[in-house]
């Protein structure tokens, strides 16, 4: 297992950081070093994790469960336990998003599991920042563990808002559709933007990169005594007879692709700027034509 | 109509599955931003799928022709051998193409690449060329050419089967590492050869001075002087005709791979073929299950010797059951020339000689000597007594089977001789040295 922090993870990673800091800055300086602390410690314990370091599966079980069972601690305690667990608990809540995003970002994950991965840290980014919000609107102390309480109760508000609208009663307050910071935004598309560029390159589905340009076929390792057995012309001439090329000038494939789909959200965007509730409708019905589209000719017979 | 379907590799399924769990998490959320993180995923995917579907929709084996060079047909066991090959491509659009020669099991790709990912515009051909060395006794073949359409971010492909092949075989190296015993053989042979009696044989030796007990007849007029009487001197035959039989039946596949006892026989089948061939002697080759399944009668050719050497190198296990009398039987009928058999068979099951096809061979001045593989021999010693016991009680019906059948033989008058995993050559060449020496019977 190795870290792949390309230049796009790095990229992908900022509008975390940035919620940290957001998350950082809403507590009081009193309470920020002890939560910084947490999330310095969570943050490490995650790329301890990721880098396999010696012994990560043990050191990291161990840690997570420790902040696990500190945080649902705090949260089970708010006014009990002091302000101290509930400053940490809320550091550890903050790197909840960074340890999605870089848990997933290893070369053994497949494509669809970071794109999903990143979207839920997206979503929990969203509801941490919306946890001062509600915060402000409930009773509790104003202390990290009234975030920390508000980013639950957000949780909980979301879920309830969402039933209704299935159920078809009046909309209530929805945090994740509040929330709307938009250093986030920027942040945030931009690591969507460099997530979706390092799936599109040229690859096959078994990871092995298409040529984007031309090259002499590549030689594969073999024993060098079986291979003393031909002239180092002879090889030249068997190694320079493949020769792997890429798409020349003109022609950009995957264009039609990307094509699609910016102009699927354009009028996505356009739609939710007319009519937001028709917007989805019709979004949804959209994308079921696509994929009946889609099958239709996944499945056309040989 | 494609002839191949679009099919979703497993990072296209995920990337589905991904985009529209990621849709789908927009959807709880009613959050613009990762609404719009989820529309886009899912168009992406979609709308890509869908346009390598309408581009490839004629994608067809058709489209393509393959052309194989003059390449290596018979190569030694570890040689080398070389294959080029150029494909023609009479499609409209440009692909990603991945196209792969199949190396089958006993080549193994050494220099350049039987594989190649590139873009393929239309029209144009592609080449490919690689060298592979020779991994496994036997007859293989290179191909079919497997071309595929990718799609540019590896969600979906196409595949083309195109059926063209190029047979290869894998000659086992018995003139390299039996240099020796060839030459021990030789050696002995000439040896013994040289102290035949002279008689009134079929081959010429010399002339010589007329004695009084020489037939009168013997006189070469033309080359005789008054004064000086010259006889020809005759010595009798030193030529045999050697046939080879190969039972292919699944008990010669007994042993450690690459080393059963099929390849055991063949190393010796070949060893005894081409000596023979060097001293001039017919050779013909069988090899049989409960019948024949390739025959190729007596012969001395360049010819011959190549396409014996193809029949032994060729040879794998095949179904059936091999009846010795039945192998027997058919090389009575076949064989034009009284011969010396080498016959090489596990004889699995118990060998029956109630038809009278053993007699009828006899009756013909055939002559077999029948090579049997010991089924705990063909396996490397084990270092662990509990290890060996358990491989003793586990053979033991086979190595029972055996001892049954080796008396079978026995009983029947032919000479048997039981063989581990080293000793084969030995045994062949001192039953070889025999033949020529024409005592084998005795």
């Amino acid at each position: 297992m190795r870290l792949q922090l390309s230049p796009f993870a790095i990229l992908g990673l900022l509008p975390f950081l940035y919620v940290a800091g957001v998350g950082l800055s809403d507590l009081s300086s009193s309470q920020v070093p002890v939560a910084a602390l947490a999330f310095v410690l969570g943050f490490f314990l995650v790329l301890y994790n990721t880098l396999d370091l010696p012994h990560a599966t043990i050191v990291f079980a161990i840690g997570s469960l420790f902040f696990a069972l500190e945080v649902i601690f705090a949260l089970a305690n708010p006014t009990a336990i002091g302000s101290a667990a509930g400053e940490f608990a809320w550091g550890t809540l903050l790197v909840g998003p960074v340890f999605l995003f870089l848990s997933l970002e290893r070369t053994e994950v497949g494509a669809g599991v970071r794109l999903f991965g990143l979207q839920l840290s997206l979503a929990v980014s969203f509801l941490l920042l919306a946890a001062p919000a509600i915060r402000a609107s409930s009773s509790r102390p104003d202390d990290a563990a009234g975030l920390l309480t508000a980013t639950f109760a957000g949780l909980g508000q979301q879920v309830t808002g969402v039933g209704a609208i299935i159920a078809g009663r009046a909309a209530v307050y929805l945090p994740l559709r509040a929330s709307n910071d938009p250093w986030f935004v920027g942040l945030a598309s931009l690591a969507v933007l460099a997530t979706l560029l390092s799936f599109l390159r040229p690859v096959t589905g078994r990871g092995i990169q298409l040529p984007s340009r031309s090259r002499v076929g590549r030689e594969p390792d073999t024993d060098p005594s079986a291979r003393d057995q031909l002239s180092p012309r002879f090889r030249e001439v068997l190694r320079s007879r493949s020769v792997e090329a890429g798409a020349p000038p003109g022609q950009y494939p995957g264009v039609p692709g990307v094509l699609g789909a910016g102009i699927a959200t354009g009028l996505f965007l356009v739609a939710l700027f007319v009519d937001p509730a028709a917007a989805l409708l019709f979004t949804s019905i959209a994308i079921a034509g696509l994929f009946v589209v889609v099958f239709l000719v996944l499945g056309s017979p040989p | 109509m494609a002839d191949s379907p679009v099919v979703l590799t497993y990072r296209g399924w995920g990337l589905l599955a991904g985009s529209l769990a990621a849709l789908l998490v927009g959807y709880l959320a009613l959050n613009v931003m990762l609404l719009l993180v989820g529309v886009l995923a899912v168009a992406l995917v979609g709308v890509e799928i869908l346009a390598f579907g309408l581009a490839t929709r004629d994608f067809q084996p058709e489209d393509f022709q393959v052309q194989r060079s003059e390449n290596t047909s018979v190569i030694a066991l570890g040689a080398v051998g070389t294959m080029a090959l150029q494909i023609a491509n009479r499609r409209r659009t440009g692909f990603y193409a991945e196209i792969y020669d199949r190396l089958p099991e006993g080549l193994e790709s050494i220099v350049g690449s039987p594989r190649l990912t590139a873009w393929w515009s239309a029209g144009d051909p592609k080449s490919l060329a690689y060298a592979y060395r020779g991994t496994r006794r036997g007859a293989v073949e290179i191909g079919p050419l497997d071309v595929l359409a990718h799609d540019t971010f590896g969600i979906a492909y196409r595949a083309a089967v195109i059926e063209d092949r190029w047979p290869v075989q894998v000659l086992p190296q018995v003139a390299l590492w039996t240099t020796e015993i060839t030459e021990r053989l030789r050696s002995e042979t000439v040896g013994r050869l040289l102290a035949r009696p002279q008689g009134y044989g079929t081959e010429f030796r010399s002339l010589r001075e007329y004695q009084p007990s020489d037939d009168f007849r013997t006189i070469v007029w033309k080359r005789s002087r008054f004064e000086q009487l010259l006889v020809k001197e005759w010595e009798l035959e030193s030529r045999i005709d050697v046939a080879v039989l190969l039972d292919v039946t699944r008990p010669m596949g007994m042993g450690p791979p690459a080393r059963e006892a099929l390849d055991l026989a063949v190393d010796a089948a070949l060893l005894v073929a081409r000596y023979s061939f060097g001293q001039g002697d017919r050779v013909a080759v069988l090899t049989f299950t409960d019948g024949p399944v390739a025959f190729l009668p007596l012969g001395r050719s360049v010819d011959q010797s190549y396409e014996i050497e193809r029949v032994i190198g060729a040879a794998k296990i095949e179904p059936g059951i091999f009846q010795l009398e039945d192998a027997t039987e058919y090389l009575a009928q076949h064989l034009n020339r009284p011969a010396v058999v080498f016959a090489f068979t596990a004889l699995d099951p118990v060998p029956d000689f109630t038809r009278g096809g053993l007699t009828r061979f006899r009756k013909a001045g055939h002559h077999i000597h029948t090579f049997v593989p010991d089924p705990l021999e063909l396996f490397p010693p084990l270092n662990d007594p509990l290890a060996e016991r358990t491989e003793r009680f586990v053979a033991g019906p086979q190595v029972a089977r055996t001892q049954r059948a080796v008396a079978t033989v026995r009983a029947a008058g032919l000479p048997v001789t039981i063989h581990g995993r080293d000793d084969l050559l030995r045994h062949v060449t001192g039953r070889y040295v025999r033949a020529r020496l024409g005592d084998l019977a005795a």
